[in-house]
């Protein structure tokens, strides 16, 4: 211990044979590096047993936006409209629909990103936002693809 | 002056329109890089941006016209669409929450502005009828909603500029002013006094209360409420991150 500190402060060695040590100057207080400690909790790239459990509802709750809720929006108003009334051209059943589908399908996305921020390692999450990705990519090449065959799909602006 | 559009075989309307929309992202993307925000941060803020403009977008023009055929860009609801998504992302991600926020909403005028050439080149959103200098004729094209060989005004190429150095006024604001919030709030501000006194040129605004006139009100009066409820919420969550540090 006596001998690291005299090497430390840049004096000498046991053998009395002078050592020069250009990081502390003589008389010069030693230099301790402090770390401050990290709050464990918050970081993402802990993975508990429980932080799994969680992102898998999240996930599960992301899926449900994005695939049952629109379908069973859709087949709820067709039954609606097979039964009573025809509801099209209703403007606000149209803003319902809309915005029903919509908020879903946002949250949906919501979730999904929310889980691959807090928790990093989960797979179920990683898998999600490859597959909301490739269906984002599969529906630009489908407009892609219309307006190249026949240059219909959104020729100009609808209002 | 005249600007005869040249008649093309299928509208370039979604191309210019991709295009702009690109644009905005990758110029909002540098913005938030520029201002510190991690890698994660801005990769999943710009999917969420994009997929967020597309379905208001789509939710607003199917709202407007209640065909799932005749669904498409409106500008009110791309605006509606970066404001959902950079302000939902800025509460996920907690990083760089104001410069983050303030960078997407700073870079809207700029896709919209960009995304007005598209409207001029496929004939639509078309100005009243005027003889003067730079006078729209539209000669052709089975796409084009403006009459043909009609002198127009050229609404969509004024837009597309005002638009433009309004992005560049908030840009510029981004930069120098101490809170890039305030520098959002100005740009949305200049976004619908512009909007509306614009809309008076177009062959269906005029000065009457058109429905572009409401929608322009009703989004701005929503960002403008939304924007001071966010910087609370952001000044309340610096405060407390700072206490907790210390």
């Amino acid at each position: 211990m006596d001998q690291n500190n005299q090497n430390n402060n840049g004096y000498m060695n046991n053998d009395q044979v002078p050592v020069y040590n250009p990081g502390v100057m003589p008389g010069q207080a030693p230099q301790y590096s402090y770390q401050q400690p990290q709050n464990v909790s918050v970081d993402p790239n802990i993975y508990t047993n429980e932080d799994r459990k969680k992102a898998n509802i999240l996930c599960i709750v992301s899926l449900i936006c994005f695939f049952v809720v629109p379908s069973l929006e859709v087949a709820f108003f067709k039954m609606i409209n097979t039964i009573s009334v025809n509801l099209s051209g209703n403007t606000t059943s149209e803003i319902v629909r809309g915005g029903i589908g919509s908020i879903s399908f946002m949250a949906a996305w919501a979730l999904m990103i929310y889980v691959r921020v807090r928790y990093k390692k989960s797979i179920f999450g990683k898998v999600l936002m490859w597959l909301y990705i490739s269906m984002v990519i599969i529906f630009v090449i489908f407009i892609v693809a219309i307006i190249v065959a026949c240059g219909q799909a959104i020729k100009n602006c609808p209002g | 002056m005249q600007i005869v559009l040249p008649v093309f075989e299928h509208s370039i309307y979604s191309v210019i329109l991709a295009a702009s929309i690109l644009i905005g992202i990758i110029v909002a993307c540098i913005m938030m890089r520029r201002a510190g925000a991690k890698k994660d941060t801005v990769f999943y803020t710009a999917l969420f941006v994009f997929v967020s403009i597309v379905v208001c977008s789509f939710t607003m023009s199917f709202c407007f016209t209640g065909n799932i055929k005749d669904i498409g860009f409106v500008g009110a609801g791309g605006a509606l669409g970066v404001l959902v998504g950079a302000g939902l992302s800025i509460f996920i991600h907690e990083d760089h929450m104001s410069d983050s926020l303030s960078a997407w909403i700073i870079t809207a005028p700029l896709m919209y502005g960009l995304s007005k050439l598209a409207c001029h080149f496929s004939g639509c959103c078309y100005g009243f009828k005027y003889e003067g200098p730079f006078v729209v004729i539209y000669k052709g094209g089975d796409y084009v909603e403006a009459p043909l060989n009609t002198p127009l005004f050229p609404v969509q190429i004024l837009e597309s500029v005002i638009f433009i150095l309004i992005f560049i006024t908030g840009f510029i604001l981004y930069g120098k002013m101490k809170s890039t919030i305030n520098a959002s709030l100005v740009t949305i501000v200049l976004c619908v006094f512009f909007k509306c006194l614009l809309d008076i040129f177009r062959n269906r605004g005029g000065l009457r209360i058109s429905s572009n006139k409401i929608m322009a009100v009703t989004v701005g009066t929503v960002s403008i409420i939304f924007i001071l409820l966010a910087k609370k919420l952001i000044m309340e969550y610096e405060d407390g991150s700072k206490q907790s540090k210390q």
